[in-house]
């Protein structure tokens, strides 16, 4: 376990409020990184953001991970799919409503509107970014548990169910995509990274 | 070995999941197949990029009702984990009443008339053997009782209160010192 999240939990739990504080701050930036990223620049984000450490602190009696930032993706993961599902019924309602609307698989594998998108910028950060946002869910999510948090695949299996090699797996289709995207984007600049 | 399986130990190895001895298999294996050697270095550079793309300065903070909610939830932690740092002292206090146990089996007097316990001959002998020690040492006792029983005068040896038992005891040790 890192030794400062060790140690911020275990002041938490001897009743230092302080030490959530240092703990939220230590663990914002990846975990808000993944969420946002997951669900594509939903405004819902925020939301989950919120709602992950709501969780969190309510079950930390709970906490049996080697890494923190590990069980707070966990929970991020749950509500993002529960969120998904919901946005599903209610997609399934509002395409019942209109005869001639997209299918819902197809609407579903879209990615929501992304400023990063609309911007015509050659900017390589906001290359990768369209590129992650375009990846399948199950890729991204590896991808983004990869390189936001650096939840190791034996536990990335274990958020998502699969074996180890499935997520494995899933993590060189996305590399392969992205790879595709970055040498693309370093020809049109000529930036060589 | 394939390609496929390369990749997977290069992935392996930036997650800190490959042992060592696989580790510098692949390096061997990298130093004879640049491509291979492109894949990781196009793998850290994606990450590396992808990672900055966020900013802290982008992320919000949390919000005024959920560090309400938090911080409410600290309070209470402390009752929620009442148990859980109870569970760390199960074992010290059942360590206490088993020494407990043992000091007031070992300090007990035997009632006289009560019948002996006699351990099942069928047993093995392994288990009986801390029961043994313990024979031993009431026997001991007795003996020393019946000792001191034989010391004192006759007039006293049949049925002694408590404090005249007690005060021929002390007399008898101070007389021995």
């Amino acid at each position: 376990m890192d030794t400062l999240e060790h140690r911020w939990l275990n002041e938490y739990r001897a009743g230092n409020a302080e030490a959530l504080n240092s703990l939220i701050e230590h663990t914002r930036r990846p975990l808000y990184a993944f969420i946002a990223k997951m669900m594509e620049g939903h405004p819902d984000a925020d939301e989950i953001f919120q709602e992950t450490w709501i969780r969190a602190i309510q079950n930390i009696h709970r906490y049996r991970e080697a890494k923190f930032l590990s069980w707070l993706f966990r929970i991020a993961h749950n509500l993002i799919i529960d969120r998904a599902r919901k946005r599903a019924r209610l997609t399934s309602f509002e395409q019942a409503l209109t005869e001639n609307s997209q299918p819902l698989a197809e609407r579903l594998a879209e990615p929501a509107p992304n400023p990063a998108e609309n911007a015509a910028s050659s900017d390589l950060q906001a290359h990768i970014a369209i590129a992650v946002s375009q990846l399948p869910p199950e890729q991204r999510e590896v991808f983004l548990l990869r390189t936001e948090g650096d939840v190791p695949f034996k536990e990335i299996a274990r958020i998502q169910g699969v074996s180890i090699n499935t997520a494995l797996a899933r993590m060189q289709y996305a590399v392969h995509k992205l790879r595709s995207e970055l040498r693309g984007n370093t020809i049109a600049t000529g930036i060589d990274r | 070995m394939n390609t496929n399986k390369i990749e997977q130990w290069i992935l392996l190895r930036q997650s800190g999941e490959l042992s060592p001895r696989k580790c510098r298999q692949l390096d061997i294996l990298l130093a004879r197949h640049p491509e291979l050697q492109q894949f990781e270095n196009d793998l850290a550079a994606i990450s590396l990029v992808s990672r900055e793309s966020t900013t802290t300065a982008d992320v919000p903070q949390l919000n005024g009702a959920t560090r309400a909610r938090l911080f409410e939830a600290t309070e209470q932690a402390p009752a929620t984990l009442r148990f859980a740092q109870w569970k760390f002292l199960a074992p010290l206090a059942a360590a206490a009443l088993l020494i407990l146990g043992i000091s007031l089996a070992l300090h007990r007097t035997p009632t006289p008339g009560a019948p002996i316990a006699h351990t099942d001959a069928a047993a093995p002998a392994a288990e009986y053997a801390w029961d043994d020690n313990l024979e031993y040492e009431l026997d001991n006792l007795q003996a020393v009782l019946a000792n001191l029983n034989a010391d004192l005068p006759q007039a006293n040896r049949q049925t002694p209160d408590e404090d005249t038992l007690i005060r021929e005891l002390l007399e008898l040790e101070g007389a021995r010192i």
